[in-house]
């Protein structure tokens, strides 16, 4: 049963959404409830949606975790562009010896080498980096509940890593990537996913506004991931220790629903079983 | 949607011109622990730690400081140190795939477009400075090393800069930063130093 927490709809207002190209480049859709009320917006049986809630107003980023066919889409571009450069390079490298025999005539700095491409060395940067969504703080939130800013953002259907609380600003980002420990969950299309006020601290506190109560909903379930790397070069830490579902050892990711599953499995009828810790999906820990 | 057409096209293009190379090795795992042999250990001198702290050297513990745990032995406290050491330089650990690499094909070999917005990184180092960026990266070390359970310990400059480097703007080469690593695994894998831990 879902306590309803929030009295007075908050979705929050995009405060530019009536303006041409609005949105900020990697920000998420944002739905306005007013928007949704009028049927300007609708919920999409296509599309995925994800509710935040939170006491004051927050930034963060949720990373898509890529699935099978994204995972190949990936590797078919890196190999694509691999090649590309791997044909380009003997070319290359005959511009250098050119460049470097006239350096030497004229006694200049010699040009460097290019690097020649191969499978080890050659990046088109981390796949998980390809997919976030920001949300959050250029958006001005509904003057209707003070107490509770909300985001509704239509997200493409997948599973999502929470990255920690990250703003995108005009200098840049700032705020504190959760590389070391954080959560992930489903988001399904067609469905709000109610996430409540679990980001960014981790407290277990769902319920949707009356006006999104009668679209299909459902609480996220929430599971420990592990490490993520620092794509934007912020500060790094992990999100806070949540009975039930993420701890630590040392830092290990632990995934406490795993583990609880695991014990289960392994003795329906225990009540009370010795549990060995899971590490979490993701990156080893 | 464009990125999808453009996958799609990429994909095409792949099973045409290259089909030899193994997509699998687009994502790594992250890297194997490293293993030292005794003598390469022995090898690497233990840097001095041992000096009489002044109140200004106290006042400065915040940039100066080195890792110990104990029980620990020195391929962990490398690879540690090393995990570390990416995490909080912003390097690709754990996907394997280098950003400097993935910048250098783009602005060496034309790769915009297809990679463009990928690589166009949100770092915005000439506001963010290189004075705060050395400062984020002493906070993450402390951060990730704190996770793992090492102890923290104030050190005097000098001695502080005998294994251990600063980065803002330009990165370390990458010999010079394995030796450094070396020396502060030494350090953070030998005996529990004496002076008093900081809080991390």
């Amino acid at each position: 049963m879902i306590r309803m927490v929030t009295p007075a709809l908050a979705f929050v207002a995009v405060a530019v959404s009536s303006i041409a190209c609005a949105k900020p480049a990697g920000y998420a859709d944002t739905i306005q409830e007013r928007d949704l009320l009028s049927g300007k917006e609708k919920i999409e049986p296509e599309s995925g949606y994800v509710y935040i809630r939170s006491p004051i107003p927050q930034g963060g980023v949720l990373l898509l975790l890529p699935d099978e066919a994204a995972i190949a889409r990936y590797e078919a571009e890196w190999a694509a562009a691999l090649a590309v450069v791997q044909q380009k390079y003997p070319a290359k490298l005959e511009d250098w010896e050119f460049r470097t025999r006239l350096a030497h005539g004229k006694g200049q700095k010699l040009p460097e080498k290019p690097i020649e491409p191969t499978p080890e060395n050659f990046s088109i940067g981390p796949i998980e980096e390809r997919n976030p969504v920001f949300y959050g703080l250029h958006i001005s939130a509904s003057t209707e509940s003070p107490q509770s800013y909300s985001y509704l953002l239509r997200v493409e259907p997948g599973r999502y890593a929470y990255y920690g609380p990250i703003s995108k600003g005009r200098d840049g980002l700032s705020g504190t990537c959760y590389c070391m420990g954080t959560v992930s969950f489903e988001v399904k299309a067609g469905r709000i996913t109610d996430t409540g006020k679990f980001f960014p601290g981790g407290m277990l506190a769902f319920g949707l506004p009356v006006s999104l109560q009668s679209y299909p909903n459902e609480q996220a379930d929430f599971r420990a991931h592990g490490k993520l790397d620092n794509f934007f070069g912020l500060a790094i830490g992990r999100m806070p220790r949540v009975a039930g579902i993420l701890a630590y050892d040392r830092d290990k990711v632990i995934d406490l629903k795993a583990q609880a599953e695991a014990a289960a499995a392994a003795t329906p009828d225990a009540g009370a079983v010795e549990t060995t810790p899971v590490a979490a999906t993701g990156t080893e820990g | 949607m464009r990125n999808f057409h453009l996958s799609v096209a990429i994909a095409a293009i792949c099973l045409t011109i290259l089909p030899s190379v193994g997509f699998a090795q687009a994502i790594k795992p992250p890297p194997p622990m490293r293993a030292f042999s005794a003598e390469e250990v022995a090898a690497v001198a233990m840097p001095d730690t041992a000096f009489a702290a002044t109140p200004d050297d106290i006042k400065t513990y915040d940039k100066y400081f080195y890792f110990h745990r104990d029980g620990t032995d020195f391929d962990t406290a490398f690879n540690d140190l090393s995990e570390c050491d990416a995490l909080a330089s912003g390097l690709s650990y754990y996907a394997r795939q280098d950003p400097l690499m993935a910048n250098y094909y783009v602005t060496q070999y034309g790769l915009a477009g297809a990679l463009g917005a990928v690589i166009a990184s949100p770092i915005d180092d000439a506001i963010l400075g290189s004075t705060e960026r050395r400062k984020i990266r002493r906070l993450n070390m402390r951060n990730c090393m704190g996770y793992k359970g090492y102890d923290r310990y104030g050190l005097e400059r000098e001695r502080w800069q005998a294994f251990h480097f600063e980065e803002g703007f330009n990165r370390v080469d990458d010999d010079k930063r394995t030796a450094y690593l070396m020396k502060q695994a030494r350090v953070a894998s030998g005996p529990k130093p004496t002076a008093e831990v900081l809080i991390r």
